[in-house]
């Protein structure tokens, strides 16, 4: 009895202090306070600023984001960490180069202007910019990735973090002395941010030390035309194996030519597939509603992103105008109305897309666990509205409104400030390229640059029309590398929802409010194919029980008919 | 949208279609077993309560006289039946042929009527007749009928036995089943109405439809129910309403068998199928509507399978008839695929096999001629029905809208002349 009683409680305690380390691991915590200062083009928050956001917000989401010419002394005030961003070259106030000549915690500062900073970063002298083959951390000098970048250079008697190469030529690419360093670039959405996220690590007192490497491996544009034996053959390859794994799921396909949408209702060999995987490992990640928008095809167009107009989608897909500027109003108050009035158009149509599909693929019983955006193409204010509906994000991000391809993602997870409290799950390797015959090899040498950094991530995504070889080939070869903890979207505490039902998932598990019978009536186009479900099998009852009947009653009428002549012939005898 | 109305016509047709096998069971095990109660009953002494044979006759020179000949052949006792012969308002020598026999036997007694008593159609000559009636029980023959000798004691010894039943119903068969096709056609209806509906509905619900004809009632009840709805176009449907109301059942009991003509013109046969179409749907509307007012929910079960036959079965085979030609011009993008021509055949031969079960529970029906005249059936007859309601409801709904009166048509009969002249002229009204 005593044993049993003291064997629980080892067990709990047990269970109790696994807890701790695995709700830390990823986005540590949250003690750390950071203010970002810039000094940018524009004063509003950009793509550099938002690229910074992705890496920091790994460790801490308490972010404060000023351009260098608005920041005050005040603002430093309950801050652990100070970032410089010198994009632009500029003079920097006297009262940022007091704050961090006095600011205890530790000064990251990147790219330019350095040397106005202050006495703090004397240990470093610029010299002239200089072109990257290949970075390194000094920790792991022989793990080089090449990478073409241009280096603002330094002159340091300091420690060098990270180096990079050219030629056999060798400058410092990240400096620090004590608590202060220096990034000598600023294109962090390159491999750079593998190099510094890994410092990163030193900098934050949350260093994730025994954090293994994760990946994801996605299952990309599944849409309902696409070919169910090969969707089936390239889902058993992921099931054989054992690895758990994303389905990135568009409920409808358009028909480019005629406009037709089609269903998973239209394709149940399709669903039926889908339903198997998200049964054998598979998580369905809603991939947009059509993935298109105006006449393109389902999985070409974008559905997000006005592509025309390179901007949000500020009107209906039948109509083309070009947007309008400022100059086009009499006074800049009419102009505000103009994109506030835009801006609750896209809204609205991004709430609609997102409410209907999730309740369409609900009610189809597949059960969408996180978002990725048709071409990792949304506005800001779209992850706004997104973040309404799922708390996990998956892919790269776009990261301005002026250019949809300005997009990236950060070497491992985080929890973009501008994602408002969506966890990333950045897509960092890339995918099969049908025409590209060194595709895989491209892929791996990209995996095998994330595993430098401690908890950089290996995630991929592959299109099943490409048939089972290919990917066979890549899983072979990713199974090379040192073991990855394969992502469960299951495992990791999802929640989507909609007007409609709400899906979380946690241990394996999923859970959903209402009973399977009322999910299939959350959308139309499911309820009706649940019906027809329900009225296919009530035909072929139908025909089974008069089947039986037809035999029975043949059978009757023999039984009869004999027995009537048996009347007969009594009655004659008699 | 193509889709659901194809699946609800489906299972609307379908539905229908399972009742039947349903029923067809049920005829079926009823008809194993009749003959044994029969037996029983014929073997226990018994009462023999005094009977009024009711016989409303309208213009009914031509088959009355054979009909009169068939009275004085029944084996009952004669001084406890009368025969009642309601002359109604008849312009022939209807009521000369009666009194005549009257004269010869006097159990025979003619009541001869003129508007604005008589003339009103069936229920009213019924009801005149019931005034006159003394026995203790009322049986009701058309004038075509020629009863077999033993029907009244068959029906005696339904109501003797069972004092539930309110009414007893016997079986009726056709005389001029080889006349033609039409006549073939209908013999083989009735034979299969009477063994599936019939007999089936007894078997499971203990009901039967009191047909016009060849049925027993006891004349407490039709005096507490103040004798037959002179609104109704199809009497005898309403009456069965009417005694299951006041709690009794109606047995059917096909040891008491009767013979009658058959329309042998299309034209007849439709007239005369347009009216109990009309009084059936008249029937609907009359207790549909105050179906929550009823004492006894066993209705339902007919009211339900009537409205079936006139309104859901026969919108979703409307639907369904559209759909297939309609599929043929355009596509509808129907899903059922397959399955669809498995349920047509199936459908096809539940016909076949219930109706031939049904023919072969008579001696000498099970021919292959009937079989063969069977799978001509479903595509000829059976569809002739379809545009029959629709003509029905056409008139009752311009009656209801219209107001107007309802009009009772006397089937036309045909005499059975040896040399095959025809005295077709009983006028309709």
């Amino acid at each position: 009895m005593g044993a049993r009683i003291i064997s629980l409680l080892i067990l709990t305690v047990l269970f109790f202090s696994l807890i701790p380390a695995t709700a830390l691991a990823e986005t540590g915590d949250t003690k750390s306070e950071v203010l970002i200062v810039f000094s940018d083009t524009s004063e509003e928050v950009n793509f550099n600023q938002r690229y910074l956001d992705m890496l920091i917000t790994h460790f801490t989401t308490n972010l404060t984001f000023v351009h260098e010419s608005e920041f005050s002394k005040g603002m430093l005030e309950g801050k652990t960490h100070l970032f410089y961003q010198g994009i632009t070259e500029s003079t920097i106030s006297t009262s940022f180069r007091n704050s961090v000549e006095t600011f205890d915690g530790p000064v990251v500062a990147i790219g330019r202007n350095f040397d106005h900073l202050s006495e703090r970063f004397s240990f470093v002298t610029p010299l002239q910019d200089e072109l990257s083959e290949t970075i390194y951390l000094n920790d792991s000098p022989e793990e080089k990735i090449s990478v073409d970048i241009s280096v603002n250079s330094v002159q340091t008697n300091s420690e060098v973090l990270a180096t990079a190469e050219n030629n056999g030529k060798e400058f410092p690419l990240i400096t620090s002395d004590r608590n202060s360093y220096y990034v000598g670039n600023n294109n962090l959405e390159s491999s750079m941010g593998i190099l510094l996220g890994e410092i990163l690590h030193d900098i934050f007192p949350d260093a994730h030390k025994n954090e293994k490497n994760r990946g994801y491996i996605r299952l990309e544009d599944v849409h309902p035309n696409v070919e169910h034996e090969k969707l089936k053959q390239v889902a058993d390859s992921l099931i054989k194996r054992d690895l758990p794994f994303m389905i990135a799921v568009i409920p409808v396909y358009t028909d480019p030519k005629t406009g037709v949408e089609y269903h998973m209702s239209d394709y149940p060999k399709v669903l039926e597939v889908l339903k198997y995987m998200q049964d054998n490992g598979g998580s369905v990640v809603m991939h947009g509603y059509t993935h298109q928008y105006r006449s393109s095809e389902t999985g070409e167009g974008f559905e997000f992103w006005d592509v025309e107009n390179d901007s949000p989608i500020y009107q209906s897909a039948d109509e083309v105008t070009e947007l309008k500027t400022e100059k086009d109003f009499s006074n800049s108050a009419k102009y505000e109305q103009y994109k506030q009035d835009n801006i609750d158009f896209e809204t609205r149509y991004i709430e609609d897309k997102l409410e209907t599909g999730i309740n369409e693929l609900n009610g189809f019983g597949l059960k969408p666990l996180a978002f990725e955006a048709p071409h990792y193409t949304i506005s800001q204010n779209g992850y706004n509205v997104v973040s309404n509906h799922f708390n996990s994000y998956i892919g790269q991000a776009q990261v301005t409104d002026d250019n949809w391809e300005v997009m990236g993602s950060p070497p491992y997870m985080s929890e973009p400030t501008f994602m408002h409290g969506m966890k990333m799950y950045p897509e960092t390797i890339g995918y099969v390229q049908p025409d590209d015959k060194k595709a895989i090899d491209k892929m791996i040498t990209k995996a095998e640059n994330q595993l430098i950094l401690r908890d950089g991530m290996v995630s991929l995504f592959y299109h099943p029309y490409l048939g089972p070889e290919r990917f066979e080939e890549l899983l072979n070869r990713l199974e090379e590398l040192p073991p990855i903890d394969w992502i469960d979207l299951k495992e990791e505490n999802t929640r989507t929802q909609s007007s409609e039902v709400l899906i979380t998932a946690s241990g394996d598990e999923i859970q959903s409010n209402g009973g399977p019978f009322s999910s299939s009536f959350t959308s139309f186009i499911t309820m009706n194919h649940f019906i027809q479900g329900l009225a296919d099998k009530a035909t072929w009852l139908i025909v089974g029980t008069s089947s039986l009947a037809v035999l029975f009653f043949s059978g009757y009428t023999i039984i009869s008919r004999r027995r009537v002549e048996k009347e007969e012939r009594s009655e004659d005898l008699g | 949208m193509a889709n659901f109305f194809l699946y609800t016509s489906l299972f609307l047709i379908w539905f229908m279609l399972f009742y039947h096998m349903f029923l067809m069971q049920g005829g079926y095990v009823f008809s194993q077993n009749y003959k044994k109660t029969a037996a029983k009953w014929t073997k226990k002494s018994h009462r023999f309560p005094t009977v009024s044979i009711l016989i409303p006759a309208h213009n009914e020179e031509v088959v009355i006289e054979e009909t009169l000949k068939s009275m004085i052949r029944l084996d009952y006792p004669k001084n406890k039946m009368e025969v009642i012969v309601i002359n109604d308002n008849s312009s022939d020598r209807t009521g000369e042929i009666v009194e005549n026999y009257a004269r010869q036997f006097p159990f025979i007694k003619p009541v001869h009527t003129k508007p604005p008593y008589g003339g009103k159609g069936k229920s009213g000559a019924l009801n005149n007749g019931l005034k006159e009636a003394t026995g203790e029980m009322i049986v009701v023959y058309d004038a075509d009928n020629t009863p077999e000798p033993d029907a009244i004691h068959y029906l005696v010894l339904g109501l003797e036995n069972d004092p539930d039943a309110g009414a007893v119903v016997g079986k009726f068969r056709v005389t001029n089943s080889n006349k033609n096709l039409l006549t073939r056609l209908i013999n083989i209806e009735t034979i299969t109405f009477q063994w599936l509906a019939q007999a089936g509905r007894w078997f499971w619900f203990r009901m039967a439809t009191i047909p016009g004809t060849n049925f027993a009632i006891r004349k407490s009840i039709l005096d507490r129910l103040g004798g037959w709805d002179e609104k109704a176009l199809s009497e005898d449907t309403e009456l069965s309403f009417r005694v299951y109301e006041l709690g009794y059942h109606i047995r059917f009991f096909p040891m008491a068998i009767t013979w009658e003509q058959e329309p042998e013109k299309l034209k007849v046969w439709w007239k005369q199928r347009t009216r109990w179409a009309r009084g059936n749907e008249y029937v609907i509307f009359k207790y549909l509507f105050q179906f929550h007012k009823l004492k006894r929910k066993k209705m339902a079960v007919d009211l339900v399978y009537f409205l079936f036959t006139y309104l859901l079965f026969f919108s979703g085979i409307l639907i369904s008839h559209s759909i297939f030609v309609l599929n043929l011009f355009f596509d509808l993008n129907l899903s059922i695929g397959f399955v669809s021509y498995v349920l047509l055949i199936l459908g096809f031969l539940l016909f076949v096999t219930e109706v031939t079960l049904a023919l072969s529970f008579e001696r000498g029906q099970l021919t292959l001629k009937n079989f063969f005249t069977v799978l001509l059936m479903y595509i000829t007859y059976s569809q002739m029905w379809l545009i029959l309601v629709v003509y029905a409801s056409w008139l009752e709904l311009k009656r209801v809208v219209l107001k107007q009166e309802v009009v009772w048509y006397k089937t036309q009969r045909f005499s059975e002349q040896k040399k095959g002249e025809k005295s077709e002229k009983v006028k309709a009204r």
